[in-house]
């Protein structure tokens, strides 16, 4: 991301509107700040999605964090929250 | 099964949290759990998971869960009856937009209205300052 932002900043990529293309992925910009939009590495997460991988990021796979996203989500979300935390490692 | 995220505006313990909880959803009190960890969550019909919070405004994260098979108020009026409850501000995901700086500010009186915070205090501080209007900055950054 940050190499794809140094780019926009240069110059690089496409512009439409508030969107930014470069690499492959788009961005969308709000006031100073470029937010991931979609394309390659980015994965759109619900709200259980998103708590469930904050806790797979702070206590890593284990069997206590699956216990943990599947207490505060379900089964599905936290296995989809697991698979996204992996491309991540 | 998490409902919605709130960050109070002045924080509140867990006796207050508990009942005003409990009068949102028109239940017992009895049947709100308020906990610090997610390792907490039991089988409450109501759980609010709290978290550690410093003396800014907005600093207490408050997260509401409630069991998948039950029904789930709507999340702006449910947020609107605690403020009022609480008889503080919240501020609540803006789920009407990708921008993760905007927020909706639900008053101590219910009311709702959309504000954008500090990206830069948020990002690199983990802070909700509330921005003035107009205030507008060049540059693009993540």
């Amino acid at each position: 991301m940050k190499a794809d932002v140094e780019a926009i900043n240069n110059g690089q990529g496409t512009r439409n509107g508030n969107l930014y293309t470069v690499n492959g992925r788009t961005y969308e910009r709000f006031d100073n700040h470029l937010v991931p939009h979609s394309g390659p590495g980015f994965h759109p997460l619900d709200r259980g999605e998103f708590k469930a991988l904050g806790i797979f990021n702070s206590q890593g796979n284990t069997p206590l964090a699956m216990q943990n996203a599947i207490r505060t989500t379900n089964d599905v979300t936290a296995q989809r929250a697991l698979e996204i935390w992996r491309l991540g490692q | 099964m998490i409902w919605f995220d709130a960050s109070l505006e002045s924080p509140a313990d867990d006796g207050l949290l508990q009942s005003c909880m409990a009068a949102m959803l028109n239940i017992s009190s009895e049947n709100v759990d308020v906990v610090h960890s997610i390792s907490d969550i039991k089988d409450a019909l109501a759980t609010c998971v709290v978290e550690a919070h410093s003396a800014e405004s907005y600093s207490q994260l408050i997260t509401l869960y409630l069991p998948e098979a039950l029904p789930r108020p709507d999340v702006p009026e449910a947020a609107a009856r605690l403020a009022r409850t609480l008889d503080r501000s919240l501020l609540l995901a803006n789920d009407e937009t990708a921008n993760p700086y905007s927020f909706i500010r639900v008053s101590n009186t219910g009311q709702c209205s959309v504000v954008l915070v500090d990206p830069d205090e948020l990002d690199e501080n983990d802070r909700y300052v509330i921005r003035e209007p107009g205030r507008e900055n060049d540059g693009a950054s993540t």
